[in-house]
């Protein structure tokens, strides 16, 4: 118990005791809810929840009928946890702070507007999500769940992902790359 | 709730544990997940491929003894899974989060993974949803050869596919260590 609160200290953890930690969640989760972990799919069901409650004519196509129906699943639990995950671990290592804008990367290279941010953050959660749906899953419920099990899919959307970061990255970048 | 007490009680751990893993290996912050595309901190290429070969082997020794058994194989849809990679790293690059970690940067207090981030990912969620027909429908036709694994595919031993995928892992991780790149 000492060395899990040792441990849960520390701010940071190599990746590799981190990889093999979540690597053992990910089977894990096999066992114990038959389900692959992803986070994608939540918002999915989250958008169609709300959609239902405040304009039911928007959820009325047939995507929110038949193929991800408004409601909470086990994928909106899992991203709930993941949220109190990222609280618990911040907290006990003193990396909790209320944050509007990222890091100091990102203010060393695009000034500390918070609304030059914000509008990133919004399009890039569009351009994901909407990407996520269209490949099948994210870096989660795709590139990790899926190579997992040795599906084609995972590592070919790994090659798309990273053609296309490496790409996006020189271009914003340029000389600083 | 389309969930039983037992699968809501596990998945609430297994996120938990899931964000506690995001967080504490700092993939929750913008820096880390834009630099594996710099090629200056491969932290995010090590902590997914470390994930991968603890999990392959293990999994498939456990369906070899029966104790689970993969009915979930993501589906293979040569064009949509690549080109929706492709959207995908565009997005990752420029805002430096995924749906995973978006959720695990809400937890540590960033506003910014919250609000514009959160709403973002609705719309995007909503987007998807609208063009589902005209869209995914047709792009997850082509080339599409279900939900099979890679050994399956091409006729290979799993257990020699798996032991190379191992393997070659840990022969990039160790030259990655001896090079000192992070």
């Amino acid at each position: 118990m000492d060395w899990i609160i040792e441990q849960m200290r520390k701010k940071t953890w190599s990746p590799y005791a981190a990889g093999i930690f979540f690597g053992l969640v990910n089977v894990l989760a096999l066992i114990m809810i038959s389900k692959p972990l992803g986070a994608s799919s939540a918002f999915g069901k989250l958008v169609g929840l709300g959609l239902e409650g405040i304009f039911p004519k928007a959820a009325d196509i047939m995507y929110f009928k038949f193929v991800s129906t408004p409601g909470v699943n086990f994928t909106v639990i899992i991203l709930l946890g993941v949220v109190i995950g990222g609280f618990i671990s911040s907290k006990m290592s003193g990396d909790f702070r209320w944050r509007t804008v990222t890091d100091q990367q990102w203010i060393d290279m695009f000034g500390p507007s918070m609304w030059k941010r914000w509008t990133v953050a919004f399009l890039g959660g569009i351009i994901l999500e909407f990407a996520a749906g269209l490949a099948g899953g994210c870096t989660s419920g795709l590139a990790i769940s899926g190579t997992m099990q040795l599906a084609p899919s995972g590592l070919i959307f790994i090659g798309g992902l990273f053609t296309t970061g490496i790409l996006t990255s020189l271009l914003i970048y340029g000389k600083r790359w | 709730m389309e969930l039983t007490l037992w699968e809501f009680i596990w998945s609430l751990i297994l996120g938990i544990a899931f964000g506690i893993a995001l967080q504490k290996a700092q993939l929750t912050k913008y820096s880390k997940i834009v630099n594996v595309f710099r090629f200056k901190d491969l932290s995010v290429l090590k902590f997914m491929l470390t994930t991968l070969i603890t999990a392959m082997p293990l999994i498939f020794i456990l369906k070899g003894m029966g104790a689970l058994s993969l009915s979930n194989v993501n589906p293979t849809y040569f064009l949509g899974n690549f080109v929706g990679g492709a959207i995908f790293g565009v997005g990752m690059a420029a805002a430096g989060f995924c749906p995973g970690t978006v959720a695990g940067g809400i937890g540590q207090g960033s506003l910014d993974y919250l609000i514009p981030g959160g709403l973002g990912f609705l719309t995007g969620a909503y987007i998807f949803g609208q063009t589902y027909t005209s869209i995914f429908t047709k792009i997850s036709s082509i080339g599409n050869i279900g939900s099979i694994t890679i050994p399956e595919w091409l006729n290979l031993n799993q257990w020699l596919f798996i032991f190379f995928f191992v393997q070659m892992t840990l022969v990039l991780f160790y030259f990655l260590e001896k090079k000192g790149i992070e």
